[in-house]
């Protein structure tokens, strides 16, 4: 029981490596509107998942970000769970931003993980 | 009459006659292609055309400045060439074929408002830009359509006991380029932004 919890946990870390190169290649060369729309059809393909399914998607998903060189990046994990979940695909993407001395920006699928903090600014797509 | 001058060497008319040809053969495709010039336009036919050249060829450059004035062309311009400001259009009367460009924003651009800012996301590129209140103006104005010096002078109204015109429409300039640099305003064509 526990053996095949890890091994499903296992094959979605990999999963999310294999999905790795092409999203960080698009973060780092097409703007969001032409990403997603690239990320969404890859995602559609994939399977629809449960809770569970999905709670194990974004365990994998925060595990490789966090071993990803540098920080961890919210846009990154938003852009995975578009690539390999169809109701991830199908879910809204927001941009939130918060004007400051610097402005600070967060990404977020609706629905899923919505952040405690508040924005000045919330764009949907 | 023009007073014919001294004939000019191979390389020198290379200079005189070449390179201002393509240059302004550069020019009239990108003007006609945005409507600033049109077909029919007097200064079309008249200047790039093989008479025209061959004043070059035989009449030094202030000849030349001297029988456009006559003419009642307005010189604004000399980049290797002349370049002219004012000429009858066909159905008669000035256009002003010299006036500085428009622009739009970019179809992916949104704007949205902060407290005291403008925040421009470019969603094609993934670029942000905030813009203070004085860029803010030039922006909304900018992407209504209007041009550089139309805006520094909207500016020089709105912004009490700001800078002096000519140093608003330095910074005007410097902004819409940024601005163009970075895709977030894009050339349009006269009259067509609403």
């Amino acid at each position: 029981m526990i053996a095949g919890a890890v091994i499903a946990q296992l094959a979605e870390v990999a999963r999310v490596v294999r999905a790795l190169p092409a999203v960080e290649r698009g973060r780092r060369t097409l703007g969001p509107k032409p990403l997603l729309a690239e990320l969404r059809e890859r995602g559609k393909k994939a399977a629809a998942r449960g809770p569970e399914d999905r709670a194990r998607l974004r365990r994998a998903i925060g595990l490789v970000d966090a071993l990803c060189p540098g920080k961890r990046n919210c846009y990154r994990r938003a852009l995975l769970e578009i690539a390999l979940d169809a109701g991830g695909a199908n879910a809204r993407f927001v941009m939130g931003f918060r004007d400051g001395e610097a402005l600070l920006g967060h990404a977020w699928l609706a629905g899923r993980e919505e952040p405690q903090d508040r924005y000045d600014v919330r764009i949907e797509l | 009459m023009l007073p014919a001058t001294t004939r000019v060497e191979p390389r020198l008319a290379k200079l005189l006659v070449d390179r201002p040809r393509r240059w302004l053969k550069d020019v009239l495709t990108e003007r006609l292609s945005s409507r600033i010039l049109e077909p029919g336009d007097r200064w079309v036919s008249a200047w790039p055309d093989a008479q025209g050249l061959s004043f070059q060829h035989r009449f030094s450059a202030e000849e030349l400045a001297e029988e456009f004035e006559a003419a009642g062309l307005a010189i604004v311009d000399r980049v290797s060439t002349y370049f002219v400001l004012h000429a009858s259009s066909a159905e008669g009367g000035e256009r002003d074929l010299g006036r500085a460009p428009v622009y739009r924003a970019a179809d992916d651009v949104r704007t949205e408002k902060l407290e005291d800012a403008l925040l421009l996301v470019d969603l094609g590129r993934g670029t942000t830009f905030r813009l203070n209140p004085t860029g803010t103006i030039i922006w909304e104005l900018a992407s209504q359509g209007l041009t550089v010096p139309s805006i520094a002078t909207e500016l020089a109204l709105r912004v009490k006991d700001g800078p002096a015109e000519a140093e608003l429409l330095a910074e005007t300039r410097a902004l819409v380029g940024e601005l163009v640099a970075s895709r977030l305003l894009e050339p349009a064509r006269p009259g067509s932004v609403s």
